[in-house]
């Protein structure tokens, strides 16, 4: 099941587009919109819900919209209730459109349901209204998890038809506290190792998204500067969706690191989807 | 099904964006604009000079003077009137100057981004509730109407809902010189970048009317995600930033590890514990090169002048030296290897190769300006290169390309993709359809049998391996309801007009050039949209590959778009030096795979779309004179010239001022031992300390600083171009250059100099073991005789420094005059620190006797020719050059 949490902003509309693309992907193309509102509805949300199911009959697409109060518990609490869960449930959102403080995601109704991790999750920050949810070129850091690409397959199985090309990023992070570049020899290892496992994951890609035929390509760097790796790489093919799995960072390691997940969502110049799958 | 905002009808787009033609309520467009912020472009955060200043304060070099500079002050409380107040200072000062330097560099991003934002205007017109009011940009939210005309910067992406006769320049984007007419039609198929239907924010229209919906604003533009990487997206640091802070570690290190070395063998041996931190300040007065960082700076600031007069810009100070350790060079064609003059040198009948004449020729003329867009201009064409070409060419057989172009009823841009232009004519009350492209995109739509295709095909390459630009022009009578149907239907059954051959002649020193960058160990590598025969062809001139390259040396852009980058790094590896109807994405690639492969690349580019490659490369060259401003920006050198010639020239000063810092650095270097071993003696035996803090500090930053700023204003020597790239590999500071200087340079000083202090000491009365104070003259004198020693001997090592194995008298001292200024100053200083009451003050010093001063005196020659035989020892005698 596809469900869409609307806020019935302009930010919601282009998130919208995302949630229509990816429900025509799903088996049962079929799009739940929920609104949960905390005092009143948005402004013109007749009209704009109009709109979403407009272009959902153009795809092809069931639609239903569904508002609801929200309860004393708040917005994202009444999501999570609404919501069946386990992993047959996915729940598109969106990050906000103005940093508060230099938080897209922090604090967040979105930010509440992907740390919930009871569904599947994919909070998306949009930069590229123009493209309407068909973003083309995509993306995708992995960080050498033993999982490979496994939690990031549901989300590029809703991307579907739209993946046009695929790039896998692998930025195999050299400590900061190294006080010498690593000899030839060292860093030829540490590539080989990340090309292996990218290969990995290329492979694991290309089978779960048989029947869409994209462009593979991936590459693999040492650098001591991830975010801004992915950001270039990002820019360098011209990618219009970057696909990053939550973070599983601790307290100590956003105090001592921050979070990355921000600073791309941050310093982006593509649209972004912050995925992560049901426990 | 592709549903982009250019893929959608106007109505379509003016409801998905909950607007109208009349445009937004103001409270409407309020509302938005609190929701999705102002149409403004990224800002760096406020303060971040600030951070940017604190940052050079933090790096381990500045820490370790800050934390010695604070060792100070506190032994100054402790023990007052021994001047450590003053080395405090004059510590906190270098730290302070260093901090300065390199921020002064960092600051050039707030640059960068300035010009992007003088792209956007600050008032554009608009409706708002049916009104034309004028608005300021930054108050721009989607949905809003712009109201357009002749003249008008675009202040935001948006979708034309009308256009009559619209014309724009998107070069700031797509870096092509082409204008694009404009439609408010949907277009079916292609990137939304390349759209006819939509315009960009920083664009600007030069022709016409219209009205367009605004669909994004701010960092959402294509503008602002230009922005946007260039303020958060840093640069990797250089081959030489990574050597210099490498170098700034390995010297820090080894101040720090013999400073605690000694400060703890001194409280060991039951020294008093300020004593042993005044000693352990010494060693790491003594081993960090205060000077270094400026005279690097200097060296490159001073490298960069000398490539603005050989026609390079350098917009970023470590460029300078970059461009020093470059392996590849990847190279336009168009402007950069040929003068960028097209001239229509043959109209040919495409099957049988024969030159059309008459009205045949004519015909194709004319069929090729309809295709065109040309302007006039102070009585003269402009346009693409290309398109003037041809009207020029017409106009030789008495056409009128301009009369011509002015019934021509609808335009189709070049496409960059597709690589042809189009446009409809309407004559006499015929409408007529005309198409002029690469002869591979022209070819599907012709009518002619498979036979004559294949002649054709035959016709084109023969030409093409002639080193000539072939286009093909078709054309076919269109019926009225056609004029507007959609490209796909009116470039069906086209009849083939024939093929204009252009030809753009080889810069003349393009040859040399490549010949040298072999000679030099360089790698060029011709990357252009051209036709692959015609890439070989000019390869071939150019003597990037050999005359007789057949087709296996060129690489197809078709082929690259389905290559991994090891695929492509394989075909490096085997040698592939030419990439043909190449996109600017695939110049990506190439780098990408070249990096991969661990080379220094430099990557030359001109349009916005080139930019991602100028930021990829190692150092990106953007073209002055045809280059857009944002491929400019992206670059870090600019070619005032747009000629491949003034690479190889900034090649040869790089390797030059690297050449020349490593000079400087062994200089500088060697005389940290005589101010280092002073120290050790005094700590391990029982004699008076040879060299005062202060006096360390004279020598570092007084007396040394001019002649290492000198040493590195050394011309090219000639050997510069004869050595292979240095590379990723190249270190500044390597073994060889570290036991040069301090295990025989540096050890031969401090041996002369301790010798002279001890002879002086003996003279005067004192021997081993007995005490000396401070303050006595004898002592005073004998701290002369040492630092005057250390002086001279500095001088025979800075002309030592000037060849790497030759003599540093082979060219000559005045071919590098600031090395005599140097040499004097070193000299007036030495003679001042003996006999000028001042000094003797604030460094403690006094007057020799002259045969001391003769003495010490000698230690130049001494340097100078012991350098010269362990020169002379380790490599076969090399001939001097021709003076």
């Amino acid at each position: 099941m596809l469900v869409f949490a609307y806020d019935g902003s302009l930010n919601g509309d282009w998130v919208a587009h995302y949630a229509v693309r990816f429900a025509a992907s799903t088996p049962d193309r079929c799009l739940r919109m929920l609104h949960v509102h905390d005092a009143a509805p948005a402004n013109h949300l007749a009209e704009r819900v109009a709109r979403i199911a407009d272009e959902c009959r153009l795809l092809g697409v069931g639609f239903s919209a569904e508002l609801h109060p929200g309860a004393s518990a708040g917005v994202a609490e009444r999501l999570i209730a609404l919501c069946p869960p386990g992993p047959g449930t996915t729940l598109v959102c969106g990050a906000r459109a103005r940093a508060r403080g230099l938080a897209f995601l922090a604090g967040t109704v979105s930010a509440r349901l992907l740390a919930s991790a009871r569904f599947g999750v994919v909070a998306l920050r949009v930069v590229h209204p123009g493209v309407l949810g068909q973003p083309g070129r995509v993306l995708l850091p992995v960080a050498g998890h033993p999982r490979g690409a496994a939690d990031a397959i549901p989300l590029l199985r809703l991307i579907g038809a739209d993946l046009r090309h695929l790039h896998v990023l692998f930025v195999r992070e050299a400590s900061r506290l190294r006080l010498h570049d690593p000899g030839h020899v060292a860093l030829e290892r540490l590539l080989a190792e990340g090309r292996a496992y990218v290969a990995r994951v290329e492979d694991e890609a290309r089978a779960a998204l048989a029947p869409h035929g994209f462009a593979l390509d991936a590459s693999v760097v040492l650098a001591k500067d991830v975010v801004g790796e992915i950001l270039v790489c990002a820019a360098r093919h011209r990618v219009r969706l970057v696909c990053l799995g939550a973070s599983e960072r601790t307290l100590p390691e956003r105090i001592v690191s921050g979070s990355p997940i921000e600073r791309v969502l941050r310093e982006t110049t593509a649209d972004v989807a912050v995925y992560r799958g049901a426990r | 099904m592709d549903r982009q905002i250019h893929n959608l009808e106007v109505a379509e787009t003016l409801s998905l964006l909950r607007s109208r033609t009349e445009g937004l309520h103001p409270e409407e467009a309020a509302a938005r604009l609190v929701e999705i912020g102002p149409n403004t472009l990224t800002r760096p955060p406020r303060l971040s000079w600030l951070r940017l200043l604190g940052k050079q304060f933090a790096n381990l070099f500045s820490l370790l003077l800050d934390v010695s500079a604070v060792l100070c002050f506190v032994a100054d409380r402790m023990s007052p009137g021994e001047g450590m107040g003053v080395l405090g200072w004059a510590l906190a000062s270098v730290a302070l100057i260093n901090a300065i330097f390199t921020f002064a560099q960092e600051m050039r991003a707030e640059r960068a981004m300035d010009a992007l934002r003088r792209m956007l205007p600050q008032r554009i017109t608009a409706r708002r509730a049916g009104l034309e009011v004028e608005v300021l940009t930054e108050e721009l939210v989607p949905g809003d109407v712009l109201v357009l005309s002749e003249g008008d910067r675009i202040p935001a992406d948006a979708r034309l809902v009308e256009s009559h006769d619209l014309l724009a320049n998107n070069a700031p984007l797509t870096g092509e010189s082409r204008n694009v007419s404009l439609t408010a039609d949907r277009v079916v198929a292609g990137a939304l970048t390349d759209s006819p239907n939509l315009v960009f924010a920083g664009c600007s229209l030069l022709r016409g009317s219209g009205a367009a919906v605004v669909y994004a604003t701010g960092r959402r533009t294509e503008l602002g995600k230009i922005a946007s990487l260039s303020v958060n997206v840093r640069r990797p640091p250089t081959p030489l930033e990574r050597e210099v802070t490498r170098t700034v570690r390995v010297l820090t290190a080894v101040a720090l590890v013999m400073g605690v070395a000694f400060f703890a063998y001194g409280l060991a041996v039951g020294r008093p514990l300020w004593v042993n931190v005044v000693f352990m300040l010494g060693i790491i007065v003594a081993n960090v090169p205060e000077g270094l960082l400026p005279t690097l700076t200097l060296a490159l600031a001073m490298g960069g002048l000398r490539l603005a007069r050989k026609n390079v810009l350098v917009k970023s100070l470590n460029a300078v030296e970059a461009l020093g350790s470059v392996e590849v060079i990847c190279t336009d064609k168009t402007g950069t290897l040929t003068r960028n003059e097209l001239a229509v040198t043959g109209v040919v009948d495409a099957v049988s190769g024969e030159a059309h004449a008459g009205e045949a020729r004519r015909a194709l003329l004319e069929a090729a300006v309809v295709a065109s867009e040309i302007h006039e201009q102070a009585g003269a064409l402009t346009g693409d290169p290309l398109d003037v070409a041809c009207a020029v060419a017409l106009r030789r057989l008495g056409g009128d390309p301009l009369a011509l172009s002015r019934d021509v009823v609808r335009r189709l841009a070049f496409d960059v993709e597709r690589r042809r232009a189009a446009g409809v004519v309407a004559r006499g009350g015929e409408r007529r359809f005309s198409i002029k492209g690469a002869w591979e995109v022209v070819r599907p739509h012709v009518t002619l049998p498979e036979e004559a295709l294949a002649r054709a095909d035959a016709v084109v390459r023969r030409l093409a391996s002639d080193g000539l630009r072939v286009i093909a022009v078709a054309s076919r009578e269109v019926a009225a309801s056609e004029v507007d149907a959609a490209e796909v239907v009116l470039e069906d059954r086209l009849e083939l007009h024939g093929l204009i051959c252009l030809s753009d002649p080889l810069r003349d020193e393009v040859p040399a050039a490549v010949a040298r960058c072999k000679e030099a160990g360089i790698r060029v590598v011709l990357v252009t949209g051209d036709h692959p025969d015609t890439a070989r062809a000019i390869a071939a001139l150019a003597g990037i590959v050999p005359v007789d390259a057949g087709e296996e040396a060129v690489i197809t852009g078709a082929r690259l778009e389905a290559m991994r980058e090891h695929e492509i790094v394989a075909q490096l590896d085997r040698g592939a030096a030419v990439f043909a109807r190449t996109t600017p994405e695939q110049k990506l690639k190439i780098v990408g795979a070249f990096k991969r492969m661990g080379l220094v690349v430099a990557m030359t580019g001109d349009g916005v779309n080139d930019a991602p490659a100028l930021r990829a490369a190692d150092v990106g060259v953007a073209m002055g004179a045809g280059g857009t401003d944002v491929a400019r920006e992206a670059a870090q050198i600019v070619l005032l010239d747009d000629n491949f010639a003034s690479i190889v020239a900034g090649v040869e000063e790089g390797r030059t001022v690297f050449a020349n810092m490593r000079k400087f650095t062994s200089y500088v270097l060697a005389s940290n031992v005589p101010e280092m071993i002073p120290f050790l003696v005094y700590v391990v035996l029982p004699v008076p300390l040879g060299l005062t803090v202060l006096q360390i500090l004279s020598v570092d930053l007084g007396s040394d600083l001019l002649p290492a700023i000198a040493l590195g204003q050394e011309p090219p020597d000639g050997e510069a171009m004869a050595r292979r790239p240095r590379g990723f590999g190249g270190r500044l500071l390597d073994t060889r250059l570290l036991l040069r200087s301090y295990l025989f340079l540096g050890l031969v000083e401090a041996a002369f100099a301790m010798t002279v202090f001890f002879l002086v000491l003996w003279s005067g009365g004192w021997r081993y073991g007995l005490p000396i104070s401070a303050t006595d003259p004898l002592y005073r004198s004998a701290t002369t005789a040492t630092l005057v020693s250390v002086i001279f001997a500095q001088i025979g090592n800075l002309v030592g420094r000037r060849y790497e194995a030759r003599s540093g008298l082979d060219r000559g001292l005045f071919t590098n005059r600031l090395i005599l200024v140097g040499v004097a100053l070193e000299i007036a200083f030495a003679i001042a620190a003996m006999y000028w009451p001042p000094l003797w003050r604030a460094l403690g010093t006094g007057p020799l006797p002259s045969w001391a001063v003769a003495l010490a005196a000698a230690g130049a020659p001494l340097l100078f020719l012991v350098d010269l035989a362990r020169k002379r020892a380790s490599r076969p005698r090399i001939p001097s050059p021709p003076r």
